[in-house]
């Protein structure tokens, strides 16, 4: 088991292994997202109700879910940080960070503007948009503890406790639409029951959301390769790279 | 199409004014950040070649470590 795990943590093995992988994630992320947005927005039927406004929703529920699965990833890169002390799991964690403040702040400006012509408002104070502008003050609050310490572990530790302490807001953003009395509409997709829209019209946003999920592996894997080169600049195998002239994408 | 033409697509039938904003605030992010890191990284591998180059012509100035660490 723990040769594996340290195999896993080294940054030079991370590095190697991803270079393959990395070209894969970017190119099948774009093809699927630019897919779902010319199908999402050009030929999905209009909604009877909300007209072409509807359209909104396949970039606002993708930011929305990958908004909350980067703070998931986050917090369990923390708790393997502050358990086990591996330094790759924090890379990670810093790497993902600014992603996931983006996707929320993306969620909640695309929500803004499909709130004004559907509720008459850009913003109430509900339960849902409450906890997800609370989410992205926390992304915001664990990018500037991360760089507010004099020593990068120290740094590194308080953003992982606070990533911890914050993914108590996780369950409260999804159940808000459940406990409380609230504005915006319940879960548009579930593992469990048949969506409640056609197929025409569930299928570009299902694209979509695996194509964010696969930009959001891109993004967080090209970005962790960057810190382990900021991080070890004079490492021998990272001189070998630069001079084989093999990094990959 | 879910449009009669193209001029009512640009208009999204009134609500282009909603639908283009929000298109534009979260796909630009995603390509900023791939635009981001793709020119991040050649910033770094070029900062690792000054650093050894830099060294070659001081031999003694920086050796290369196993692990790399610099701080």
């Amino acid at each position: 088991m723990w040769p594996i795990i340290h195999k896993l943590g080294s940054p030079k093995w991370f590095y190697t292994m991803s270079g393959r992988w990395l070209p894969f994630l970017w190119g099948s992320g774009t093809i699927l997202v630019v897919l779902g947005s010319l199908w999402g927005l050009a030929f999905a039927p209009p909604d009877y109700q909300q007209g072409d406004s509807f359209r909104i929703l396949y970039v606002h529920v993708p930011a929305a879910i990958l908004a909350q699965s980067c703070f998931a990833l986050m917090a369990m890169c923390s708790l393997i940080f502050l358990v086990w002390r591996i330094k790759l799991a924090d890379m990670v964690a810093g790497a993902a960070a600014p992603f996931g403040a983006a996707m929320t702040f993306g969620a909640l400006f695309s929500g803004a503007v499909w709130g004004v012509p559907t509720w008459g408002t850009w913003w109430v104070w509900d339960a849902r948009l409450t906890s997800m502008l609370l989410m992205l003050f926390l992304y915001l609050g664990i990018m500037a503890l991360r760089g507010a310490f004099a020593s990068r572990d120290g740094g590194a530790r308080a953003a992982a406790i606070l990533t911890l302490v914050g993914v108590i807001n996780l369950p409260i953003i999804k159940y808000s639409v459940v406990w409380w009395n609230t504005l915006h509409q319940g879960a548009t997709f579930s593992l469990t029951e048949k969506p409640a829209m056609p197929a025409s019209m569930w299928l570009p946003l299902l694209l979509m959301v695996i194509g964010f999920y696969l930009l959001f592996a891109a993004v967080t894997v090209a970005r962790t390769r960057n810190e382990i080169i900021r991080r070890q600049p004079t490492a021998r195998w990272v001189r070998a790279l630069v001079q084989g002239g093999r990094h990959g994408l | 199409m879910a449009f009669e033409s193209l001029a009512d697509f640009w208009a999204m039938n009134g609500y282009a004014v909603y639908v283009w904003p929000a298109f534009g605030v979260v796909l630009g992010s995603l390509v900023a950040f791939a635009l981001y890191s793709v020119l991040e990284q050649r910033r770094l591998l070029r900062h690792v070649a000054a650093l050894e180059r830099r060294e070659r012509q001081r031999p003694t100035a920086r050796p290369a470590t196993d692990d790399g660490e610099t701080t």
